[in-house]
């Protein structure tokens, strides 16, 4: 959708026509549910602030004002959702990270005539997953948001509230951060066998950023 | 490696892709002859590239719980409103249909038709049923008249949608031109149909049957009301506004969010405000 007809919804909606929401939800609810399924860790916890975080842009549409565009709206609510819920949750990022493992799966069709790489990849997206919870909320969002979500250093830094300078070292960190847990963890295999020298790199501050 | 760090911030942006080409040259030439630099690369890169695939389909609960509380949050929001007049129409709706209910869109004539003073005798004579638009008494109990040359309006009870769109263009052109002044009496005169009471939230539009089939609740939607566009669809195609005639008595009807319903009666050409209230129409009626 388009974000003229994304305004054309939303006027509908405003006018009354509280059914038409459901074309937005269902136009943004694969970015916004990944992102929170990445802040969050587990399905059910992002299942809930997805949900949570598009009734909050349901009520509060008419503040909307199409100055920047109405994903980016939507993420900042949903953002601030997740880091609401990681708060009162009290900071348990190790609960259920395993539990969307189970099951579920997307296969990764190239590599299936290969199943050594294939369980390479797999691990690969687990420690993804893993060292991606252990960052600070909101180096994750940052992270998040730039990858998974593809905004630009500036959109975050609307999203965040944050200067285009903070967004960009707080990206920066996560990332260095996820890079070290990754060698750390043994669970990248770029060129051949690790050697002492990363490993001690990313063993020393392999945990929280 | 020592004397590393420098690079570091502009590999982990080489690998994100998020670094100008311009600096790509000298980091490479870098890690070319630095083990450490190229496997931060590599694993960055890897994350990066993870982090963009490793997508999740939403499950189907997701929306739908959505709408399952937009739903109930609206039907909290309309219990809030007061439901008494709803009540009270579904008395009186049956007959009014019985009445032959005509459905009326004043189209683009309708700014025009508020708190402002006409030729009243030129109205009667234009008031044919279904066809003419109203004109609304300003707040000191004068009643106003629509001017004889007022744009044709459109009458129907189906097709409603067709109808506006066969509106004529210089119906619109004179909306564009007259609207300051048909707004600015709007804003100085209650009787405008369908201007909030201070304070209403929004109107809800009613059915013949006295069911609401719609909220308007900004000002860009009320001004579409005005303008005879369809803002909402009701069932069937339900303009926003009725008239019905009873007893060579002609009502117009409009509902809003304060008492539910909102109307005129129509004597001699001029359409007059009822400040009796929803209540009145009833007694007229019994």
């Amino acid at each position: 959708m388009t974000e003229k007809e994304q305004a054309g919804v939303i006027r509908q909606v405003l006018a009354g026509d509280s059914n038409a929401f459901e074309a937005l939800v269902k136009a943004h609810e694969r970015s916004v549910y990944n992102l929170a399924l990445r802040m969050l860790g587990n399905e059910q916890d992002a299942l809930d602030a997805s949900q949570e975080a598009f009734f909050r842009a349901y009520r509060s549409l008419d503040s909307f004002r199409g100055d920047s565009k109405f994903s980016v709206w939507l993420y900042r609510i949903t953002g601030n959702v997740c880091l609401d819920m990681l708060r009162r949750a009290g900071r348990r990022p190790e609960s259920s990270l395993t539990v969307e493992d189970d099951g579920e799966e997307l296969a990764v069709p190239d590599e299936r005539g290969d199943p050594q790489r294939a369980l390479e990849r797999k691990e690969l997206r687990a420690a993804v997953r893993e060292g991606l919870m252990r960052l600070e909320p909101p180096f994750r969002q940052a992270l998040i948001l730039r990858e998974l979500n593809g905004l630009t250093y500036d959109e975050i830094a609307r999203v965040t509230g944050l200067e285009a300078g903070t967004v960009k070292s707080r990206i920066f960190r996560a990332r260095r951060k996820l890079a070290a847990y990754l060698t750390a963890g043994g669970n990248f295999f770029a060129d051949g066998p690790s050697n002492s020298k990363t490993g001690e790199k990313g063993g020393g501050d392999r945990g929280r950023m | 490696m020592a004397g590393c760090e420098r690079y570091e911030e502009l590999i982990c942006a080489l690998a994100g892709g998020d670094l100008a080409p311009d600096r790509e040259a000298e980091l490479r030439a870098h890690m070319a002859g630095c083990e450490d630099c190229r496997r931060l690369y590599e694993a960055v890169m890897a994350a990066s590239q993870v982090l963009r695939e490793d997508m999740a389909e939403p499950p189907a609960a997701l929306a739908e719980g959505v709408m399952a509380r937009v739903a109930a949050y609206e039907a909290e929001r309309a219990e809030a409103r007061p439901v008494r007049p709803v009540k009270k129409l579904r008395r009186w709706m049956p007959l009014a249909a019985a009445a032959c209910l005509a459905v009326v869109i004043a189209g683009a004539a309708l700014p025009r038709l508020m708190g402002r003073k006409g030729a009243s005798g030129a109205a009667a004579d234009a008031a044919a049923p279904e066809a003419a638009p109203y004109v609304m008494e300003s707040d000191g109990g004068e009643a106003a008249a629509r001017s004889a040359d007022m744009p044709e309006t459109v009458s129907l009870t189906e097709g409603m949608m067709d109808a506006v769109a066969e509106e004529p263009a210089e119906a619109e052109e004179d909306f564009a031109s007259d609207e300051d002044g048909a707004l600015s009496g709007a804003a100085n005169a209650e009787a405008a149909p369908v201007e909030p009471a201070a304070g209403a939230v929004g109107y809800t539009l009613c059915d013949p049957d006295g069911n609401a089939v719609a909220v308007i609740s900004d000002r860009e939607a009320l001004d579409g009301l005005l303008r005879g566009e369809v803002i909402a669809a009701g069932p069937e195609g339900f303009a926003p506004m009725y008239t019905l005639t009873l007893d060579g008595v002609r009502y117009v009807l409009a509902a809003d969010g304060e008492d539910g319903l909102v109307w005129w009666t129509e004597a001699d050409g001029t359409v007059t405000r009822s400040p009796a209230g929803l209540d009145g129409l009833q007694a007229l009626l019994d």
